[in-house]
């Protein structure tokens, strides 16, 4: 299928629709690391894992948060380590929910939890409801 | 085959690892009326399979009055695997979602209408599926959608609706959704989830 000449832009139908109707999504900036449970802090907004949580694969599936620019507060890596009930690790308090939240995540035949589900709008970002 | 597992966040900014289940589940689930968390009603989750389920055996106990309901569908996740394949083979076609409420549930003053809202995601994977989201009862309320997406991002659909309550004197009953599924990708992890809200205003 041809470009679309009247649009003047490099996208013909079909690439136009889906763009369309494609969630956009955030840009890949601004992402906060997981520090190691008793580490050193080594980032302005330092976070350690707690308990004996670790990341799964620091390179491959690093653990990490973002807040985009319209509070949307977005986690993503895999975690392994440690049991049901205890705390992976703890948000800033600038990057939490008003009310507690649940999410169903994925976990993989090796037992690496992954987080990448896990996504709210921060309470300091307005959220009243 | 993977699993999944229940993480929650809470207030004081703990992400906590609340529960791994092993498997598909299929479940009710009721948001509590404080509108934090929710607690499960069907005590089978873990014991569920996800084809057993018709749904019209998932009828959630109590009363619906003032509460938001959730049907949860959850499918385990992971490698391909014979198990995920036949999993998979069986999401595959139309689903129906009903519900039957009696009038006893309601006060005998059934609502006018629920409010559906669906969101079906899919994490980070390349996928292709087509399907419809809606009421079959309503078919202006159909969403139907092809999407072929190999970015690897996540993806959200989002899709609400209202539909009248029908009513008689057995009570009151109504389709709650139709879903068709169709899908060329078997590496995928999804979740459906299916909120219905009570709306306040009662038949006369």
């Amino acid at each position: 299928m041809g470009k679309s000449r009247d649009l003047n832009i490099d996208k013909n139908f079909i690439e136009t629709i889906r763009s369309l109707r494609k969630p956009s999504l955030e840009p890949e900036t601004g992402w906060w690391k997981i520090g190691p449970a008793g580490g050193s802090a080594e980032q302005a907004r330092d976070v350690q894992f707690e308990n004996s949580w670790a990341h799964s694969d620091e390179d491959a599936w690093p653990v990490k948060w973002h807040q985009s620019h319209h509070g949307e507060v977005r986690i993503k890596g895999k975690v392994i380590g440690d049991v049901e009930g205890t705390t992976i690790f703890t948000l800033p308090e600038e990057d939490r929910p008003q009310h507690e939240q649940e999410f169903v995540v994925s976990v993989d035949d090796d037992g690496n939890i992954d987080l990448s589900s896990i996504r709210f709008r921060a309470f300091s970002a307005g959220d009243l409801e | 085959m993977g699993s999944t597992a229940r993480v929650k966040v809470t207030p004081a900014g703990e992400v906590i690892l609340n529960e791994v289940i092993s498997g598909s589940m299929v479940r009710w689930a009721r948001l509590g009326t404080d509108g934090i968390g929710w607690e499960n009603v069907t005590g089978a989750e873990n014991t569920v399979e996800w084809y057993a389920a018709d749904f019209d055996g998932y009828d959630p106990p109590g009363t619906m009055e003032n509460d938001l309901w959730e049907l949860q569908i959850d499918a385990g996740a992971g490698v391909f695997g014979d198990d995920v394949y036949h999993l998979f083979a069986k999401k595959s076609g139309i689903y129906t979602f009903t519900q039957q409420l009696l009038t006893s549930d309601l006060d005998a003053t059934p609502p006018k209408a629920f409010e559906y809202q669906t969101r079906l995601q899919v994490l980070n994977q390349a996928f292709s599926f087509a399907g419809q989201i809606g009421s079959s009862s309503y078919l202006q309320d159909k969403e139907q959608f092809w999407i072929d997406d190999d970015s690897g991002d996540d993806l959200w659909l989002n899709r609400s609706w209202t539909i009248p309550v029908q009513h008689d004197n057995e009570g009151v009953s109504h389709e709650m959704g139709q879903m068709h599924l169709l899908h060329s990708n078997i590496d995928l992890f999804w979740s459906i989830r299916l909120w219905i809200t009570y709306h306040g205003e009662r038949l006369p």
